[in-house]
């Protein structure tokens, strides 16, 4: 009897297993929305590295001496459905370690300050929003370059989204600095190491700006080119210098690899 | 227990054995349509040809057919419809290209779709002809011969550069040579252009053989300034490059990787970017790296993957004569054939002629036989004897991959050279009061129809020319020309250019 009950509880559980399989469903995002930070917003299918964006650079040194403000855009989404109505969410700024930080209201406008809190807003329909970091530009900058970390809140309208991607970083100043598409890859594979010297260099022997924009905008052939027009320029002002060749602010020799 | 276990087992058999019938109970004849009339190629002219094509159809069932009719440019992309009739009457204004020309046809009653695709060739009447680059002396234009049946020339288009496009180009010819697979934004997107790269002393013009419009100048051909233009000027394929020569300065654009057809920064002779000048006179092929000669310091240099310094030949073992700083100034070089190395280099060498002059005892002259091998080049001499009918040679055609002979022109005479004995010998009497202006070994072998191996004889008599292309025996001119192009101005050089000319066709364009 008792080996009779046992084939029977065999067979009922495979027969269970058999007509239990069923495709299974789909669950949709049905909490509460999330904010964090992106990539700039751009056709389906781009791909971007992970952290790409996540430190921005600005410098007034392109401006004339009448621009005292400039605005940095990062790019913020949200996960979940899109609302029929703006939502707010919060940002707070960071301390970052082993960096002069910027001071909210003097180095930059403070994301809760009346004149610029409406700004951060996912607006009606949208998942995305450029995030704008207002900053000021002060004699100091002259001299030294300030940073300042931002960090996405939690509030009434949003839960926090990843976590490695609830942050972004600004560094900002009044000097020549680098841009950021002078990367390490630009560095390894076009224009050697960056300085302000060579980068000033760049500047006075074409004509260009060489700012991020520019350099972003560049095509293969024009990095080839002008790498090859750097070089060549290099030797013959290091030629017309035989005494003096063109150092960088470290005292190395420049060079375009 | 036994008796508990098969039915059990049975039982989970039934259970997993349940499948949907998805089987098709239809027994009925499967539809058979067919297509004919449809050829598998189709050439036209654009602006010129109406293609007419009227399909038979027949099908084993009833029928009520939808037809279309579409282009597609290329492998991909998306079908333009050009008709939704049966019989296709389609006046063709597509841009001149290679386009897949696709009839689609369905059974509405029984759904079944039948497709025949078939090749079209569009045409301009500027795709196909003897082109012929010409100068008076000041401004320079192109008379095109049209080859409307086979090799021969029909019908003259004189001056047809200037006629399309209103004013001529500024200079005099310095050279003549073809792209087909050169980027530009000529029909919209970035895309290869078959183009036509005719060189004088004052500009570098890129003109797309489809409706023989100006592309590029020196204004829009380079990235950076403008070169300073002067003999001598030209462009010349490379194995991974595009070469643009400007007054001897060197310029490239890599074909290696994504390119819009712009010609980059010049090239430097060394570290130390000292001065040179090349020589228009070059031994280079789509698969080797180029032989050119630096007349400034005497010197064999090449160019490795367009980059940004000139390269100095090593001498290879058993060389008669240094790559270095020779003493030496090239009168004429060129490629006499290419030739693959197996395992283990799975490469190729080149091998070519060369007529040197000594700097420092002009009567000393030699001709040399280059073999290259990526960067190391091996030179055997022979020196030519005042004597000799070389010696005072003032033009040159080496024949590319077939006898081992030299042509050359001395007191507008056509001579031969056989490279292996030195035995010279004259081939043509250049009738008297005509001065020879080129000489060129050009060979077509893509349609039976239009095929030629002809040495080509360009001479200049006042202010007109006269091209004479000669057949050869065994390496010897037929006593009269096969061919004869006249026409106004003075010729320093030709092409023949049909939609299967490919840019490495024709190896020396000078």
């Amino acid at each position: 009897m008792k080996s009779g009950i046992f084939s029977i509880t065999i067979c009922c559980l495979f027969a269970a297993v058999a007509i239990s399989c069923k495709q299974d469903q789909y669950y949709l995002f049905n909490h509460k929305a999330r904010l964090q930070f992106g990539p700039p917003l751009n056709p389906p299918g781009t791909s971007y590295p992970t952290f790409m964006d996540t430190l921005k650079s600005a410098t007034f040194y392109y401006y004339d001496n009448s621009k005292m403000v400039d605005t940095v855009y990062f790019d913020i989404y949200t996960i979940g459905k899109p609302a029929s109505k703006d939502r707010k969410y919060t940002l707070q700024v960071y301390e970052l370690p082993g960096v002069e930080n910027a001071i909210a209201g003097q180095h930059y406008v403070a994301f809760d300050d009346a004149s610029v809190k409406d700004l951060y807003v996912i607006k009606p329909d949208s998942v995305h929003a450029r995030v704008p970091v207002i900053i000021k530009r002060t004699p100091e900058l002259k001299n030294k370059s300030l940073s300042l970390g931002i960090r996405v809140k939690e509030d009434e309208n949003f839960e926090l989204g990843e976590s490695s991607k609830l942050w972004r970083k600004l560094q900002f100043t009044d000097r020549l600095s680098r841009p950021d598409a002078w990367d390490e890859f630009a560095s390894q594979y076009y224009w050697g190491p960056y300085s302000v010297a060579k980068h000033q260099y760049m500047i006075n022997v074409t004509g260009f700006r060489w700012d991020n924009q520019y350099m972003d905008e560049l095509s293969d052939e024009q990095v080839r080119y002008y790498r090859s027009f750097f070089q060549t320029s290099l030797i013959e002002y290091n030629k017309a210098h035989p005494d003096a060749p063109l150092k960088d602010e470290y005292g190395e020799p420049i060079n375009f690899l | 227990m036994k008796h508990l276990h098969i039915p059990a087992i049975s039982l989970l058999l039934l259970v997993l054995a349940c499948t949907k019938d998805k089987s098709n109970y239809d027994y009925s004849e499967k539809e058979n349509i067919e297509i004919k009339g449809v050829l598998d190629n189709y050439s036209v002219i654009t602006l010129k040809d109406t293609l007419r094509i009227n399909p038979e159809l027949t099908s084993n069932k009833d029928t009520d057919m939808e037809y279309r009719w579409g282009l597609y440019k290329g492998q991909v992309g998306v079908m333009d419809t050009i008709s939704y009739t049966k019989n296709l009457s389609h006046p063709v204004k597509e841009s001149a290209g290679n386009y897949i020309l696709v009839f689609y046809t369905r059974n509405k009653k029984t759904g079944v779709i039948k497709t025949k695709q078939s090749g079209l060739s569009v045409n301009t009447r500027f795709t196909r002809g003897w082109y012929i680059a010409k100068d008076d002396g000041a401004d320079s234009d192109l008379d095109l011969f049209l080859t409307p049946n086979n090799i021969l020339a029909e019908e003259k288009l004189e001056n047809i550069y200037s006629t399309v496009n209103g004013s001529k180009l500024a200079g005099n010819i310095t050279n003549l040579s073809f792209l087909s697979a050169y980027y530009t934004y000529d029909n919209g997107p970035l895309e290869r252009t078959r183009t036509l790269m005719v060189s004088t002393d004052k500009d570098i013009n890129a003109i797309g053989i489809g409706r023989l419009n100006l592309i590029r100048n020196k204004q829009t051909l380079f990235l950076g300034d403008i070169p300073e233009m002067g003999a001598p000027n030209a462009v010349i394929l490379g194995s991974s490059a595009y070469y643009g020569l400007a007054k001897g300065q060197l310029y490239s654009i890599s074909t290696n990787s994504l390119n819009s057809g712009l010609f980059g920064s010049k090239t430097r002779r060394n570290s130390s970017n000292a001065d040179y000048s090349l020589s228009l006179f070059n031994s280079s092929s789509d698969a080797t790296n180029p032989v050119f000669f630096d007349n400034t310091s005497s010197t064999f240099v090449t160019l490795v993957n367009a980059g940004s310094t000139l390269t100095e030949f090593s001498d290879a073992a058993g060389t008669k004569m240094p790559a270095r700083n020779n003493n030496k100034q090239v009168l004429f070089m060129a490629l006499k054939y290419i030739e693959y190395q197996p395992a283990p280099k799975y490469s190729f060498i080149s091998k070519g002629y060369g007529v040197l002059q000594d700097k420092t005892n002009p009567s000393l002259k030699i001709l040399s036989y280059l073999e290259q091998d990526e960067s190391s080049l091996k030179i055997t001499n022979d020196t030519i004897q005042p004597s000799s009918k070389l010696f005072n040679a003032t033009q040159y055609a080496l024949l590319y991959e077939d006898e081992n002979m030299l042509y050359f022109s001395t007191d507008n005479q056509i001579y031969s050279r056989n490279l292996n004995n030195g035995f010279e010998q004259l081939q043509y009497a250049v009738p008297a009061g005509e001065e020879v202006t080129f000489i060129r070994h050009h060979t077509y072998t893509s349609e039976a129809a239009y095929a030629f191996n002809f040495v080509i004889v360009g001479t200049r008599k006042n202010d007109q020319y006269i091209i004479r292309m000669f057949k050869k025996s065994s390496g010897n001119l037929e006593s009269t020309p096969y061919q004869v192009l006249q026409g106004k101005g003075i010729a320093r050089g030709l092409l023949y250019i049909a939609p299967s000319v490919r840019e490495d066709t024709y190896p020396n364009s000078f």
